[in-house]
């Protein structure tokens, strides 16, 4: 293997390992011809996307199609880049000149359906996953972008379904344990999105959502926090329909002494539905600076 | 091979959002305060600023005008007193029950604007006015008809 192979196989090692930044270091060090070949783009234009770098990634796509011809993973990494940065259009575009060379790449199928997820085509992109899901059903891309369907249509049990067959098949995968987190966070399950975004930021410390979403998990899974848990868990509407029920069965039964408490306590609660997430909030980041 | 899945569909129109739209899930709050009128009016302006479909807008108005009805006929028809607490409990019921068809047609469209990166609308003033003026020409209306 020659020295510029090896930098290029120690390059895409370290993409990996989910340490993009070393991996840019390695590639700006190739020599010109090498630094222009379809590897060295491939590799650029990934280890840009781990850093959500994403007006860098559209540039060294574009620079990469311009030297190279049209390249399916190149023209997938485009479509993703203007898709954060909010061109949606253009982004459709550049997918479907890629899904034009590449029609079975499950990769770039995730890519369009959830662009098509994020524009609430939702339809259309369920056919899309079903077809990338054929050829691929393990992908972790096929997962995540199940995932964001699932979400997206407001059905938090297949989404939290879906995190769980994902980390079964993926037990250590950093993007598996953080949608295994937000999915339990969703449904009101907070020590478990705990242990799951600490575990996500364990394998992928770089990674600035999962250490968020770890510290707002920490936050919610505080034991101040322990009497919102009914709240997270039945949502506003049903709590209230169980308090309101509370209090009605009360009067009802003649007991207008403790009907009037209940209706106390329930303001109380509400009270502190409001206030101490953002107290507790305070008091777990106080703690975390000193 | 001809494939449907693979023409382009995304046009301009389909995520420009011109106000940021509120959080669906926070108008179960001026729906319990201020009952149907409140949350339907809010719930519209909301789905204007969501770009919801024709279908979507119709399925709410038509929610928010049964559920004002049957408050009106359940509060003159069977409850003693249109000033008494059970007819303020009616009202919250039927907010509710809008509410509900207010989140069967808004939450998707709400979190694909999420996953897109935006983000709510703070809904303080507006659901605070909504609960005050359009809970109080309910309650004026329910009284009204009451009496009547």
């Amino acid at each position: 293997m020659t020295a510029p192979d090896l930098a290029l196989s120690r390059a895409a090692h370290l993409l990996e390992v989910n340490r993009a930044d070393a991996a840019l270091e390695e590639l700006a060090r190739l020599p010109a011809d090498v630094a222009i070949g379809a590897p060295a783009f491939r590799l650029r234009a990934a280890a840009l996307t781990d850093l959500d770098r994403w007006d860098d990634v559209v540039a060294t796509a574009r620079q990469g199609l311009a030297e190279l011809g049209p390249d399916p993973e190149l023209l997938g990494r485009l479509g993703l880049a203007l898709r954060h940065r909010g061109e949606y259009a253009p982004a459709e575009q550049a997918l479907l000149d890629g899904l034009a060379i590449a029609p079975e790449s499950p990769w770039l199928l995730c890519q369009y359906a959830d662009l098509c997820t994020a524009v609430g085509q939702t339809d259309k992109a369920e056919q899309l996953l079903a077809r990338a899901a054929a050829l691929a059903p393990e992908s972790p891309a096929v997962f995540a972008s199940r995932f964001q369907l699932a979400y997206t249509r407001g059905d938090d049990r297949a989404t939290e379904q879906i995190a769980r067959e994902f980390l079964g098949v993926w037990p250590e995968h950093p993007a598996a344990l953080a949608l295994h987190g937000l999915a339990a966070a969703q449904r009101g399950r907070m020590d478990a999105a705990h242990r799951s975004f600490g575990q996500a930021v364990a394998h992928d410390p770089a990674d600035a959502d999962a250490a968020n979403a770890a510290w707002e998990a920490r936050v919610l899974a505080h034991p101040l926090l322990l009497p919102l848990r009914p709240l997270h868990r039945w949502g506003m509407l049903r709590t209230w329909l169980v308090a309101v029920t509370v209090m009605v069965g009360l009067n009802l039964a003649g007991l207008d002494l403790l009907a009037g408490l209940a209706g106390l306590l329930w303001i109380a609660y509400c009270v502190y539905s409001w206030t101490a997430p953002a107290l507790v909030r305070r008091l777990v980041r106080g703690r975390w600076r000193s | 091979m001809p494939d449907d899945l693979f023409t382009p569909t995304i046009a301009p129109a389909d995520y420009q959002t011109k106000r940021k739209p509120w959080r669906p899930q926070s108008l179960l709050v001026p729906a319990i305060l201020g009952g149907p009128t409140a949350v339907t009016v809010l719930a519209l302006l909301n789905g204007a600023r969501l770009g919801l479909t024709r279908r979507a807008v119709l399925t709410v108005l038509g929610a928010g005008l049964a559920a004002l009805i049957a408050r009106i006929v359940v509060t003159v028809t069977l409850l003693p007193d249109a000033n008494a607490r059970p007819a303020r409990l009616v009202g919250s019921l039927a907010g509710a029950l809008v509410w509900l068809a207010v989140s069967a047609t808004q939450k998707t469209r709400f979190r694909a604007y999420e996953l897109r990166g935006g983000e709510p609308a703070s809904l303080w003033l507006p659901g605070i006015a909504a609960i005050l003026l359009l809970g109080f020409v309910e309650g004026a209306l329910v009284l009204l008809v009451d009496r009547g």
